[in-house]
């Protein structure tokens, strides 16, 4: 049916756009069907999305090849981009998520400023109003390109459909090379709808596109050594650049051979494993004090990955202050960016670590780093009176969860407490919104990595405030039945906030109080999703085995103490000296 | 000193669009600007005074990492001139 016949998704007549060309021939390939082609020829099975207008095509296209992907419909485009985001993040492959023009794409914005800030590798795929009606104020037109520019490695407007082949390949060659990243590609209508010869198969090799990754820098490299070699008191500070770069193994061949305590990011933990002797920890606003002391008192920081993001390093002028610096990036950006380093090494990580591996003898160091560790770990803090021991929970649910466990969380104190008490092997099992800080991501981020990881356990801690901004995804959970479990810490407040006005406002809370929350287990159960409702001090095995044992998916309403913070804490702009811990007198 | 630049840029949809938005983003403020378009189309020759009290090594390096950004030289500092981004560096002491 020619479009100007068709009525558009959102129950009116589509518009008779002049200029639209008539719908290809069902035997002709058209635009849409060329993107089919090329996602599959790019090895994407899974996609995230959901259908409008300006996207018909392509939905069109997905009918006309059924079983050619494999199309994931979420109830908010948000969750479609954190689904994506999630699959991605779990997996360290391409993440895909489509959705249509205007509302569908600022729906997009910030599942995508969320992979922006995390370096997540997505292809988002828009529709747009057919290239006659751009810039008329059409309905549902947004200027996405306009709107993409800041949260995107690149974003493309695809004016002519011979364009497309080559985009859709440099957009999915650019999201996954070097610093990862989401790319957007606005397809208008009337281009998805061109004909365009079947995409041909190609030769092996013949899609590659270089990486302009640089050689090993030899005269760096030997300046990096001196350094290391002159250090009494290294550490290693390493961030999510490490996963990114698939450097996990070599990261850790690093830190066996130097022998130095290292302290990661929270997008750095499962570096090594939580009980390593050297691993001291996340530092930074909720990091352990023993990893903040450490970093202040070090004499040089190989900083491999991170990026002195402000949680991280507190008041910058006060970060290492003793430190010389040398910083292993692949993004020439990242470095000097905040603190100039004495040497600056670009490049794979998985050729930059082993060059510049050489034991190093500081062996006075690592004892006191040890006795640091033995005073300044994150430690559990006594109970309180008889409400459900979170923290406890999670330590214990790391200890019993085996390692192919995935733990989504949301935003909020429920978040710093995953990260301090869930020991993760290996980063990728722990997925959180770090530079964002992104509340809804958890759920359907979970979805996300379960669709990646079908047999894999998937878990998401969440906060009674951050659920209920993507609780519509509990209908995805049931379309596809898969097996996540939810767990809701729910104090009824918007927990992070409130300590914050607490210790910086004077006490004074403003707009915190979740009390008239919904009963989250008839929520569940409203969505056909089974739920129990665990309480007491005394049920952390309950809830463990709910998790670990129940087949399908599973809420757990968990209420928990009102009040409880999370320690320490660096207060905003303060120095990472100056962190306040919890006065259990 | 204003710190200046030249950069050759593919003509993309956006591509002009994201190097004002990375100088305004990056905190710093258009003093002068030329842009012109090659013969052929293919390159946009641009020419960009800037201001702004942030080391402008950190705003060239954030222009550098624009897709659409082929080349770029800063003119700003002397010695600075043409030092690739990412060359290391080695600071005294
Ligand atoms: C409520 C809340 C509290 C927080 N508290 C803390 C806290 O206490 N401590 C803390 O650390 N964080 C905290 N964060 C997270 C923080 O905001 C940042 O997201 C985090 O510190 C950044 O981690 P990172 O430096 O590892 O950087 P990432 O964002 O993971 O950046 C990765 C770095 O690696 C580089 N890179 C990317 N790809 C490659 C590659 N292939 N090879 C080499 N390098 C590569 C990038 O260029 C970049 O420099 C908090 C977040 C929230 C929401
Ligand atoms: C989308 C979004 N809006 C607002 C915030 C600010 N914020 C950070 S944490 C938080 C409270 C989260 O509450 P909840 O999910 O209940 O977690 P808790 O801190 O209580 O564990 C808020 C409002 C945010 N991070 N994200
Ligand atoms: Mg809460």
């Amino acid at each position: 049916m020619p479009p100007s016949q068709a009525a558009n998704a959102d129950g009116a007549q589509a518009p008779d756009h002049p200029g639209t060309p008539p719908a290809a021939q069902d035997d002709a390939a058209n635009g849409a069907d060329t993107v089919i082609q090329i996602l599959r020829r790019q090895g994407v099975e899974t996609v995230f999305g959901y259908p409008g207008g300006a996207i018909m095509p392509l939905y069109d296209a997905l009918a006309r090849q059924p079983g050619a992907l494999k199309h994931v419909l979420t109830r908010h485009e948000q969750a479609a981009g954190f689904a994506a985001n999630g699959f991605a993040r779990s997996s360290g492959q391409l993440g895909v998520c489509i959705a249509t023009s205007g509302p569908g794409a600022t729906n997009l914005i910030t599942a995508i400023a969320d992979a922006y800030m995390d370096s997540v590798p997505l292809l988002v795929i828009t529709g747009q109003v057919p290239t006659g009606l751009m810039g008329t104020d059409a309905f549902q037109e947004t200027d996405v390109l306009g709107l993409t520019l800041p949260i995107t490695k690149h974003s493309y407007l695809v004016r002519r459909v011979e364009d497309l082949p080559a985009i859709l390949e440099e957009a999915i060659h650019l999201a996954q090379e070097g610093r990862p990243g989401p790319v957007w590609v606005d397809i208008p209508k009337d281009v998805q709808l061109a004909p365009l010869p079947a995409a041909k198969p190609m030769a092996p090799g013949e899609a590659a596109i270089a990486d302009d990754v640089p050689g090993l820098d030899d005269m760096g490299l030997a300046q990096a050594r001196a350094l290391l070699a002159e250090a009494a008191q290294p550490i290693i500070y390493a961030g999510g650049g490490v996963v990114l770069a698939e450097a996990v193994e070599a990261f850790r061949g690093f830190v066996e051979t130097t022998g130095a305590p290292v302290v990661t990011t929270l997008k750095g933990l499962g570096l090594l494993a939580a009980d390593h002797p050297l691993n001291m920890g996340m530092l930074g606003m909720h990091g352990a004090p023993c990893a903040n002391r450490a970093v202040q008192a070090c004499d040089l920081l190989v900083v491999v990955g991170a990026r002195f993001d402000d949680r991280a390093t507190g008041r910058l002028a006060d970060f290492a202050p003793h430190a010389r610096v040398v910083h292993l990036d692949v993004d020439a950006a990242e470095v000097s960016k905040l603190r100039p380093p004495q040497v600056s090494l670009l490049g794979d990580l998985n050729r930059l670590l082993p060059a510049l591996a050489t034991p190093l003898s500081t062996e006075a160091w690592r004892a006191h780093c040890a006795e640091l560790r033995r005073m300044g770990d994150f430690r559990l803090p006594p109970e309180k009176g008889d409400a459900f021991p979170a923290l406890r929970f999670l330590r214990r649910l790391s200890e019993q969860a085996d390692a192919h466990t995935h733990i989504a969380c949301d935003v909020g104190q429920h978040q710093m407490w995953v990260a301090q008490f869930y020991g993760f092997p290996h980063p990728r099992r722990h997925l959180t919104s770090g530079g964002l800080g992104a509340m809804g991501f958890g759920l359907p981020v979970a979805i996300g990595a379960q669709m990646a990881h079908p047999g894999a356990q998937v878990i998401n801690i969440s906060g009674d405030g951050s659920f209920m901004m993507n609780v519509q995804e509990l209908a995805t959970l049931r379309r596809y039945n898969l097996p996540v479990k939810m767990v809701i810490f729910d104090n009824q407040y918007l927990g992070m906030v409130r300590q914050q006005q607490e210790l910086f406002y004077e006490g004074r809370l403003a707009e915190v109080d979740l009390s008239d929350n919904p009963d989250f287990v008839q929520v569940a159960q409203a969505f056909g999703i089974p739920a129990l409702r665990i309480e007491g001090v005394d049920a952390v095995d309950a809830a463990i085995e709910a998790c670990l044992e129940t087949q399908g998916p599973l809420l757990l309403h968990i209420p928990v103490a009102r009040e409880q913070n999370v320690w320490p804490i660096v207060g905003p702009g303060m120095s990472n000296d100056q962190m306040i811990e919890e006065d259990v007198a | 000193m204003n710190p200046q630049f030249q950069l050759l840029a593919r003509p993309a949809d956006g591509s002009l669009e994201r190097i004002l938005r990375t100088v305004r983003s990056r905190g710093f403020e258009v003093r002068d600007m030329h842009v012109r378009l090659d013969d052929d189309g293919h390159r946009y020759h641009v020419r960009l005074k800037v201001a702004g009290s942030r080391d402008p090594s950190m705003l060239a390096r954030q222009l550098e990492k624009l897709c659409d950004v082929e080349h770029l030289a800063a003119l700003h500092t002397a010695g600075a001139a043409d030092e690739p981004a990412n060359a290391p560096r080695m600071a005294a002491g």
